[in-house]
This record gives C-alpha cells, structure tokens and sequence, in this order.
C-alpha cells in the first residue's frame, strides 16, 4: 500500500522518532510504514490521520 | 538498531526478573544432575528432575508479558519469528524422532527445547531484519 507518511512528516519537520513518539510506537515501526514494508492497524491508522489532521483515504492509497 | 531490536518491551524491571529466572534455571539444572541418581521417594524424584521447568514457565510468562508490552509491527515481528520456528522445527525434530528410532542417530527428548530456542532466536532476527 503506497502512502503519504514521510511527506507529511517532513513537512512537520518531524524526525521518525518523533512520530513514533506522538503514535506510540517504535521508531522501526514508522520506517517500516514510510517504506511501504508494513501497512498499519485501522487504529493506528486512524491515529496517524487524526494526527495530521486528513482522512485514510488521503494519507493511504491502496495499490492496483 | 538491535539494542532498539533487543530491549523492546523491556524494563529495568523485566532484567531483574529476567536475572532471577535465569539464576533459578541454572540452580535447579545443577542440583537436578546432581540428584539425578540419587536415592529417595518416587515423588522426590520427580519433583526433583523436574524443577528446571519451573523457571522455564516463569521466562515463557516473562516473554509473552514484554510482547504484548511491543507495540504491532514488533508483535508481527515476533509472531513470524514463531511460524518459521514452527515450519523449521516441526520437520527437524520430526526428522530426528525418526531417525532416533531407526537406530541411526539418538538425541535425548530433553534437547528440544534447546534445539527450538536456536530455531527461534535467528527467526527472529530474520524476522526483525525484513522490516529494518
């Protein structure tokens, strides 16, 4: 699943840690998301959109 | 990145227990070899030869406590480190049973347990590695 994570990131200025900070989770965990090597929860999903303020749908975008 | 591998879920709290778990197994090992053949009750014996499991319990609880600590990718981490060991170790041990009773080889049943544990542990690795 392709997604929008590290743009939005980078344009808080946030390190990977810091996120992970504000998620609850580990940093590997945001690497791996921003890679595209793990497709997170729906609620971690949903912490990460309530956090940058967008819906799923625009943060995640299922690929074809 | 394996310290962060390595202390995920852990607690200074977690080590001590950890510390302690590990000093009771090597205990009730060293005594348990050492009354292996000693004289006494059948119940005595027993309870004897097995007192290492005890501590085994303890680290198995341990475990399971620091994974549901980890937060979801360690816990997806952790539970492919299991199938493999699974898809690894059935067959293995398998394997060994029936050569154990062909005669060709002869592997005590006690050494499953290790054998497992150094499936497990580069499971895991493999495991943590495919997400670095």
């Amino acid at each position: 699943m392709n997604n929008h994570v590290r743009e939005l990131r980078e344009a808080k200025g946030w390190s990977q840690g810091d996120l992970a900070a504000q998620l609850a989770v580990s940093r590997q965990t945001i690497n791996a998301i921003e890679t595209g090597k793990y497709d997170p929860s729906l609620p971690l999903a949903f912490r990460i959109a309530k956090l940058f303020r967008k819906t799923i749908e625009a943060i995640f975008d299922p690929e074809e | 990145m394996w310290r962060e591998y390595l202390c995920a879920g852990t607690s200074r709290r977690y080590w001590w227990q950890m510390t302690l778990l590990m000093t009771l197994y090597v205990g009730t090992i060293l005594f348990a070899v050492q009354q292996l053949h000693a004289p006494g009750s059948p119940f005595a014996r027993v309870a004897v030869a097995l007192a290492p499991v005890l501590p085994v319990v303890g680290f198995v609880l341990l475990e399971l406590r620091r994974i549901r600590a980890t937060d979801e990718l360690r816990q997806r981490i952790e539970l492919e480190a299991c199938m493999i060991t699974l898809a690894v170790g059935v067959p293995l041990l398998l394997a060994f049973g029936l050569l154990d009773e062909a005669g060709i080889v002869h592997i005590g049943l006690f050494m499953a347990a290790p054998i497992v544990l150094a499936i497990y542990v580069p499971a895991q690795m493999f495991a943590h590695w495919r997400y670095r």
